[in-house]
């Protein structure tokens, strides 16, 4: 379990969080954050600002369905200005809509779902092929298993687990909609899902914090430090059966939304001292600019030099909220 | 848990299809397994996100399980996994018959025009809304559809809408179909 540190905040800091209502400890965390991860002063201030404003919206394009060519033709007939993203084609951003995207006929044939270009990433980094067996564990409400599922043309077999009754629901219900048969849906804790080594990959977009919802939730402005502390432990006993499940040789992908190390390097940390190896994201920039780099350096923890191989959007600087992914490899076992 | 259908229930469920359409079933599973999700501890039991009430032939009393189209590598997966377990695309509840379901009602109108009536637009939004479609709005339909069948209502482009029943005549401005369960439930139903 890791505590969030504290870290010192300079007069700017305080004054600007004291101006926009956000605590004082967190924004000189997040400060702390953005100059590791290798974002410049003036990027830096672009982030701050970035946390009280509204992030585009986009919808992803449910390739078990249609296009994003096709399903881009018929929001413009309804009068949507769509663009499809640079980072990831299928998430269209929406530049201008008459009505909300979920009113349409096309969400409702499960063509497409609103979701994040950054939460698009850790589907999009753990490369999934036809026919293989994925694990997602802390699944709904189901948009990166449908965005999984599509990768896999629906050929294969994805493994989604979820402990919450109610987002169950949700997972379900959105996985129907999207018409997906080749997922297994299992309502409990990833601690509990049986067996051992029978996955070719596992995606764990784990429960967080969430500070990097800020811009569409202003309540996390106040988050309580303990807040950390609590879910690392969550986040921990997730990956502890992401490596049970996962066979030799096989690709981990750990995502959050939010910028706490603790939640994100310290994690990735403990997998690669188990003796994983990190591997490249595949993405390097988001819209023309340049993701933000894993940190190899927080008080109180040795993060090694590989962790710059992981990526961090930060709202402001990209058109995005913030989420930090990484991709790992198990050792042991051929490739997937 | 999610299990491989017996030969009894496909045959049931291919019978069903056939009476649609000869030869109708290949196309229905079109290269997936069909499988059986039964009410089991852990995940929700089937028909919590309701099927189509009554929506094909009246069934006795017994067991409901679901029918889902899955891929063949879930029904491989260990049998620890798919106890307890739910999944695939459900497309329609076996008790003793075959009652279609919403996306059953999807697959469907991809392999056949039987069964289905194409509506216009306007009768697109409102079925959405759970309302019933007057027979002046209907573009074209099955012509051996008959007072009290289920039927699919399609768009304009074909796109199935859900599932409706025959209450008057396709001729008119009277209501012709009810809406029975309906793409919009997914917003409704939120």
């Amino acid at each position: 379990m890791a505590e969030a540190v504290r870290m010192p905040a300079g007069p700017q800091v305080r004054e600007w969080a004291a101006r926009h209502k956000f605590s004082e400890w967190m924004a000189a965390r997040f400060i702390a954050v953005a100059q590791r991860s290798g974002l410049g002063p003036s990027d830096r201030l672009r982030f701050l600002d970035g946390l009280r404003q509204k992030v585009p919206s986009y919808v992803r394009c449910n390739a078990l369905r249609t296009t994003p060519d096709v399903l881009a033709t018929r929001l413009r007939a309804r009068g949507f200005l769509v663009q499809p993203s640079e980072m990831d084609p299928a998430v269209l951003r929406i530049i201008q809509a008459p009505i909300s995207q979920g009113a349409t006929l096309e969400h409702l044939l499960g063509w497409s779902s609103p979701q994040d270009l950054a939460s698009a990433a850790p589907a999009l980094v753990l490369g999934a092929v036809p026919g293989e067996t994925v694990a997602d564990l802390a699944a709904a409400p189901g948009m990166k298993t449908l965005h999984v599922a599509g990768d896999m043309q629906d050929e294969g077999a994805v493994v989604a687990v979820e402990p919450d009754p109610r987002r169950m629901r949700s997972l379900r219900m959105n996985l129907e909609r999207g018409g997906a048969s080749c997922v297994l849906l299992r309502q409990h804790g990833a601690q509990e899902l049986p067996g051992e080594g029978w996955a070719d990959r596992v995606l764990v977009d784990a429960p967080c914090t969430g500070e990097g919802t800020m811009p569409k939730d202003k309540t996390r402005r106040q988050g309580r430090v303990e807040e950390t502390g609590r879910l690392s432990r969550v986040q921990e006993e997730i990956l502890d059966a992401a490596d049970r499940v996962l066979r030799p040789g096989g690709v981990l992908v750990y995502a959050t939304c939010t910028f706490a190390p603790e939640e994100n390097e310290v994690q990735v940390a403990r997998l690669l001292a188990q003796g994983y190896r990190m591997e490249p994201v595949g993405i390097d920039a988001c819209e023309g600019v340049p993701l933000g780099h894993g940190i190899t350096e927080w008080p109180g923890h040795e993060l090694p030099a590989e962790m710059a191989m992981a990526r961090r959007f930060f709202p402001g600087v990209h058109p995005t909220l913030g989420f930090f992914v990484a991709r790992l490899r198990k050792e042991g076992g051929g490739s997937p | 848990m999610i299990r491989a259908a017996t030969q009894e229930e496909e045959a049931i469920v291919r019978e069903s299809l056939d009476a649609v359409q000869r030869g109708l079933f290949s196309g229905f599973l079109s290269g997936k397994r069909l499988a059986i999700v039964e009410a089991d501890e852990g995940v929700e039991p089937p028909g919590s996100h309701p099927p189509a009430q009554g929506a094909g032939p009246e069934t006795q009393a017994g067991p409901r399980r679901a029918v889902v189209l899955v891929d063949p590598a879930v029904l491989a997966l260990p049998e620890t996994l798919r106890q307890g377990a739910a999944g695939g695309l459900q497309v329609g509840i076996l008790e003793e018959g075959f009652a279609l379901d919403l996306q059953g009602s999807v697959v469907l109108a991809r392999e056949t025009r039987r069964q289905c009536i194409r509506v216009n637009e306007k009768a697109t939004r409102l079925f959405l809304y759970g309302r019933a479609i007057l027979g002046t709005s209907i573009l074209e339909y099955d012509p051996s559809l008959r007072f009290g069948d289920h039927c699919i209502v399609t768009n304009p482009r074909r796109e199935a809408l859900g599932i409706g029943r025959v209450v008057g005549s396709f001729k008119g401005a009277r209501t012709a179909v009810e809406a029975v369960h309906d793409l919009g439930s997914y917003l409704r139903d939120e």
